[in-house]
């Protein structure tokens, strides 16, 4: 067994259900979940396919309902309001300074000894060309293992969060529409 | 894949053989919501579905993301997974629980959950098909005493 399958049975499980759990409020009390199952299916189907490009599919979507949101009615603007915060939650998911976690943050976590924040020289006024070379190595070298780390886990990570999505909403849709009745 | 020794897999074999009664009762709720094929005689493709991944995932959140996927899928007619589905996840919750109290190191945790998860599965089904056969046996005497 990997870190990848460990992480995929432990932390993404739970990460996924714990940062959605906010937006899940939100809905309760607009009785109406921020995306359509298709669009999560398409998610997850970007996820699989073409990893690196989440964020940016994330932030494409964004920006759409953000310029819906501008010519929108007052109720359609709070359903477009959760739909940014989703899709700004899924941009934060793959790589966020911002928020506590994400998996370019976990991928951080597990880096190599030599390639560790700690373990990079700082860039400072009178480096010899043979340090700088070695601390551009290592930035590069860094650089590029936490690319084959995002790549490898954000297929994983969102297939675990995108069937969390298509649960809880199917769970409170009944609920709603139990109420309803 | 770390291994797991003699003890620890007698402590999860015991664990499920005490702990049955809940197991052989969702077996049970299992007979009464998806029930069988009466024409063909066979079981639901559902429990055989959920008997398979259980048999075969390398993760157990894989099992847990079947259930949940189940339960998220739109509705054609009826969809029983949704008044079943929050049952078997607080069942596999207990079991994900029980792994983390039988050993602290998390790749043995994994093994453990995976090991518990296929006995559970093996008597929530077989308790589903000993249903299936008393109610085809019952079936049977009835037509018997009919003709």
């Amino acid at each position: 067994m990997t870190i990848l399958d460990l992480l995929s049975d432990t932390t993404y499980r739970d990460q996924a259900a714990r940062k959605l759990h906010p937006l899940e409020q939100s809905a309760n009390e607009l009785q109406n979940f921020p995306v359509e199952t298709s669009q999560i299916h398409g998610l997850r189907e970007i996820a699989r396919q073409q990893p690196a490009s989440v964020s940016g599919f994330a932030r494409h979507q964004k920006e759409r309902a953000e310029r819906k949101y501008k010519i929108a009615s007052e109720t359609a603007q709070l359903k477009l309001e959760a739909e940014i915060d989703f899709w700004n939650l899924v941009e934060n998911l793959c790589d966020a300074s911002t928020s506590d976690w994400s998996v370019r943050k976990e991928g951080h976590a597990h880096l190599p000894e030599e390639l560790r924040e700690e373990n990079i020289p700082e860039k400072r006024q009178g480096m010899t060309p043979e340090e700088q070379t070695h601390r551009n190595q290592l930035r590069k070298r860094q650089r590029e293992w936490l690319n084959r780390w995002t790549n490898e886990h954000i297929p994983v990570f969102f297939q675990r969060f995108c069937t969390q999505c298509l649960y809880r909403r199917a769970v409170m849709e009944k609920h709603w529409q139990k109420n309803k009745n | 894949m770390k291994a797991l020794n003699e003890k620890l897999i007698r402590k999860a074999d015991l664990y499920i053989e005490v702990n049955r009664q809940p197991f052989l009762k969702l077996g049970r709720r299992f007979f009464e919501k998806f029930g069988y094929d009466e024409k063909k005689n066979t079981i639901r493709a559902q429990i055989r579905n959920l008997e398979n991944i259980t048999c075969s995932a390398t993760r157990f959140a894989d099992i847990e993301d079947f259930v949940k996927s189940q339960m998220g899928k739109e509705p054609k007619d009826k969809n029983e997974w949704k008044a079943l589905g929050s049952e078997v996840l607080q069942q596999l919750r207990q079991l994900r629980k029980k792994s983390e109290e039988l050993d602290a190191d998390p790749y043995i945790q994994m093994a453990l959950r995976l090991r518990l998860a296929r006995s559970w599965v093996r008597a929530v089904v077989s308790e589903y098909l000993y249903q299936v056969a008393r109610d085809q046996m019952t079936r049977r005497e009835e037509a018997n005493d009919h003709s």
